[in-house]
């Protein structure tokens, strides 16, 4: 059946002599791979749409039970072109992209994680400093939208709302239910600890708190340290590892970490 | 169980193995050699066995060659005051094809791809910033216009820069012979940035 629908391109790899195989995070179907015959000839029709980041308007045959679909036409709609400008940029859009590549299903709705992404991308791409918190913000956010959000309000043992306490030292962070532990609560629950278990200082609590709630044009306005945006990827890294099975450590992250240096 | 002869079966399975060959050309590959001479395929067999022998990467640029130094690094009438990089040895051949460049090349042997795990320490990154002397001036970054390359002409850009060396990189844009109303968004956007006065 011929379909159309809006994707994000993940990534594409070369197939033959003259064609692609190439990932998408599409509106309609959720992640899926298509087929580009001829893409890689000069004259092709696809042009720069089959590059990793773009947004494009994707044209396919969609055939049941299968697993590559052929890609009949594909039309930029943005092609994140700032983002191609700054290696910063590149950076965090590839590690956004190959989280998704990690934690979606093959055809499996989800259009607000569809609009997050592209939301997520255009926010890169306008932006002009702290780029590294979209990549730290969309992690939190995707976990949220795959079921697992963190509860960042409450402390889990009181009942107590942290915004409200002023918390003197580290809070208490459960990997498994996503709760927090208040500095009070946390320092009498030490025999709770144990695996799953991992603390979060105020700064980092505050900022993840930000991270969840804040829109995306006011992310960037975040400012914190270096040690708190370390404190916070591992925090990140942890929590996604606890809960999804087949996530491995991003391998874009680990790259550009030793490029940017 | 063989349904023809061993030996056809055996070079059938050969042939298989090579990209973009399925059993059935294979088959057809196997009987076809079996047709010919016996000269024309000892030909065959040395022109394969010569490929593994000879050929090596020269020491200097990475490109493919028979001969260490290659014949374009060892060449005095090549301009050795630019050097143009590329991905892949067939950018090499590409751009021999333009007889426009007279410089020096050296082959990275792919582009930062950080989506599969290839990073600056797969590539021959250290190679290029140890050829990087005073009588280097210009060095032209010529990776494919995706996002691969992109990446890795900002990053060698980084590299180099410090290194006081003109460092350009090859226009973006419109092929020769393209119809305008054809071209998609990003590359008409590329072909602007790149505008040059007339």
């Amino acid at each position: 059946m011929l379909t159309k629908t809006e994707a994000i391109v993940i990534k594409s790899m070369k197939y033959g002599d003259t064609s692609k195989i190439v990932s998408f995070y599409t509106r309609q179907f959720g992640k899926l791979k298509g087929i580009a015959k001829g893409a890689r000839r000069s004259d092709n029709k696809f042009g720069s749409s089959l590059d990793s980041l773009s947004h494009v308007a994707l044209v396919i045959y969609k055939k049941e039970h299968r697993d590559l679909h052929l890609i009949s036409q594909c039309d930029s709609i943005r092609s994140f072109g700032k983002i191609h400008d700054s290696i910063e940029k590149i950076s965090v859009g590839l590690s956004i992209l190959e989280l998704v590549d990690h934690l979606a299903h093959e055809e499996e709705e989800n259009p607000v994680l569809f609009s997050l992404l592209l939301e997520t991308l255009v926010a890169v791409e306008k932006s002009s400093r702290n780029y590294q918190s979209f990549a730290r913000s969309f992690q939190l956010r995707l976990a949220s939208l795959l079921g697992y959000a963190p509860s960042l309000n409450v402390c889990s043992v009181c009942g107590k709302s942290l915004m409200e306490v002023e918390q003197s030292s580290a809070l208490g962070f459960q990997l498994l239910s996503g709760a927090i532990i208040c500095a009070n609560c946390s320092k009498a629950a030490t025999a709770k600890r144990g695996v799953g278990y991992t603390t979060l200082s105020v700064p980092a609590h505050r900022i993840l708190q930000c991270f969840l709630t804040s829109g995306m044009e006011s992310i960037a306005t975040i400012t914190y340290s270096e040690s708190i945006g370390n404190e916070l990827d591992e925090t990140l890294r942890l929590y996604l590892r606890y809960h999804f099975d087949n996530m491995k450590d991003l391998k874009s992250t680990q790259i550009f970490k030793t490029m940017i240096q | 169980m063989f349904y023809t002869a061993e030996s056809i079966e055996h070079l059938a399975e050969q042939f298989a193995q090579l990209p973009g060959i399925g059993r059935k050309t294979a088959h057809r590959l196997a009987l076809y050699v079996l047709k010919l001479s016996r000269d024309e395929v000892v030909a065959f067999a040395k022109a394969l066995v010569d490929v593994k022998d000879k050929v090596r990467y020269c020491s200097i640029c990475s490109n493919i060659t028979e001969t260490d130094p290659c014949g374009i690094c060892s060449n005095p009438k090549r301009e050795q005051t630019s050097i143009c990089v590329v991905e892949e040895p067939n950018d090499v051949l590409a751009i021999e094809k333009t007889h426009e460049f007279k410089g020096l090349y050296h082959v990275l042997g792919g582009a930062l791809s950080p989506l599969d795990g290839v990073g600056p320490e797969d590539l021959r990154v250290k190679e290029l910033l140890q050829r990087m002397s005073d009588s280097v001036e210009e060095v032209i970054l010529a990776m494919n216009p995706n996002v691969e390359g992109e990446a890795t002409t900002l990053y060698l850009s980084k590299l180099l820069k410090p290194l006081t060396v003109k460092v350009t990189r090859i226009a973006r844009g419109l092929p020769v012979g393209s119809d305008l109303e054809f071209a998609d968004e990003a590359t008409l956007s590329r072909a602007l940035e790149g505008r040059i006065t007339l």
